[in-house]
């Protein structure tokens, strides 16, 4: 079965946390395998985060004081009214009671996305793939940072996929004259049997990455990589790590390879 | 005892940042928020007894302004040809704050919030900024929530355009062969 068809709507609900169950495991099933779904997702959760993050000064502005000395006016004004004629004024005529079921909670859904939740949290992920695609968490980030990190987007370079290629998890390489050193986190295998690995990134002048490569055919493939902006103000940074986490369990990830078994992946069928 | 009516009031005092900032961005004038604000409470006081605790009363809140502001426009509309009161992008960060990369990206995405046409505006603050679900929002605006998400995804789509934040791929067949 093919989820290619999601309508904007779908994506944007997913996105939201505003999916029933059963659509947001299909939505979560179809982005396992498509990033252009991924990108079209990922574009909701931007422009919300960005949204939210750009009219949070607003809220800072401090009300005037005029205003609040009005309504406190009118507040007493209404207290006296109502002891006065103890009867509602008529004035409130389009006022009308939300109501909210006493079961229903703040999110339309008990068991959000957990993957949803922690790439929300994050502060940057690029999803790689065809359609490799950066999601810089509230568009704060720094559009001079986008070059790098859209570099480890789609295929690993060669330097980077002969150090994946060979390198055991716990080792740090040095990717080669200045370009900065990447430490292999582990190695494990999809449910399809995929080798997959985690690594950190650290380049001079880009902030560190987490990502997740995933090999095919020789090719090794980012399917994701996450970092945080240094010094952010205001804006809580989820752990990067929690974000590779949720995104590991979400494309069935099994446990680390141990040393042997890695050895053994690493060697066998590229 | 506590006086019911000033405990609405300071309930309303206390909501007053977010009731104008929603104002705000509905009109895109400081000023004209204010008054509207203001007139809102007038009207929320006058029906107090009407809200029903355990509701929300943020989306209460956000009805009532909006309502008074659509009356508002309907009047000037048959008024006079303005349309649109102030083009400004009220919504920017206030300048002589630090000019910091981050904020102007910020301002960017406040100019472009004040850019999109006022349907698509109020359900984005009301979702994405107010955090109301579609079907709270749908309420507030008196509209089906079907309708909340089309213009809540073109909102979003516009937004993304005007601010830079990478267009999705546009759509595709499925190239995995794939059965539809």
């Amino acid at each position: 079965m093919s989820d290619t068809e999601f309508s904007d709507e779908i994506l944007m609900a997913f996105a939201d946390g505003e999916l029933d169950e059963e659509t947001m495991r299909r939505v979560e099933a179809a982005l396992e395998t498509d990033d252009e779904l991924m990108a079209r997702v990922a574009m909701f959760m931007e422009t919300r985060a960005a949204a939210s993050e750009a009219l949070k000064p607003v809220l800072d502005e401090p009300v005037p004081d005029e205003l609040v000395a009005k309504v406190r006016a009118m507040a007493a004004a209404a207290g006296d009214a109502a002891r006065a004629a103890d009867a509602p004024a008529a004035a409130g005529d389009n006022v009308v009671a939300f109501r909210r079921p006493a079961d229903q909670p703040a999110s339309p859904n008990g068991s959000p996305s957990r993957f949803l939740m922690a790439m929300a949290a994050s502060l940057l992920v690029v999803v790689g793939g065809a359609g490799g695609y950066l999601l810089r968490g509230g568009g704060l980030a720094d559009p001079g940072g986008v070059p790098g990190a859209m570099q480890v987007a789609g295929t690993v370079g060669p330097a980077l996929s002969a150090i994946l290629d060979k390198a055991a998890s716990g080792d740090e390489v040095a990717l080669g004259e200045g370009q900065g050193t990447v430490r292999l986190v582990s190695a494990f295998e999809l449910g399809s049997g995929q080798l997959c690995r985690e690594y950190e990134l650290a380049q001079p002048g880009e902030p560190g990455l987490v990502s997740v490569a995933c090999r095919k055919a020789s090719t090794w493939q980012t399917r994701l990589a996450v970092t945080r902006p240094e010094g952010g103000d205001g804006y809580a940074p989820a752990s990067s790590l929690e974000t590779v986490d949720a995104f590991l369990t979400s494309i069935g990830a099994g446990q680390p390879l141990d040393a042997d078994a890695e050895k053994k992946a690493l060697g066998g069928s590229k | 005892m506590t006086d019911p009516t000033i405990v609405f009031g300071e309930r309303l005092v206390a909501f007053l940042p977010n009731l104008r900032r929603f104002a705000i961005s509905l009109c895109r004038s400081r000023d004209v928020a204010d008054d509207l604000v203001q007139a809102a409470c007038e009207k929320a006081l006058a029906g107090s007894d009407r809200f029903e605790e355990g509701t929300r009363f943020d989306a209460w809140m956000f009805r009532i302004l909006r309502n008074l502001w659509i009356d508002q426009l309907r009047r000037q509309k048959t008024a006079g040809p303005t349309e649109e009161i102030e083009a400004q992008a009220e919504l920017a960060v206030p300048s002589g704050e630090a000019g910091s990369e981050a904020r102007m990206a910020l301002k960017s995405v406040a100019a472009a919030i004040d850019g999109l046409v006022l349907e698509q505006r109020e359900v984005l603050i009301l979702t994405c900024v107010e955090e109301l679900s579609y079907k709270e929002a749908a309420e507030v605006l008196g509209i089906p929530i079907g309708t909340v998400m089309s213009r809540l995804a073109r909102a979003r789509k516009n937004l993304a355009e005007a601010t830079g934040i990478e267009p999705p791929v546009a759509r595709s067949q499925d190239m995995r062969g794939g059965t539809r």
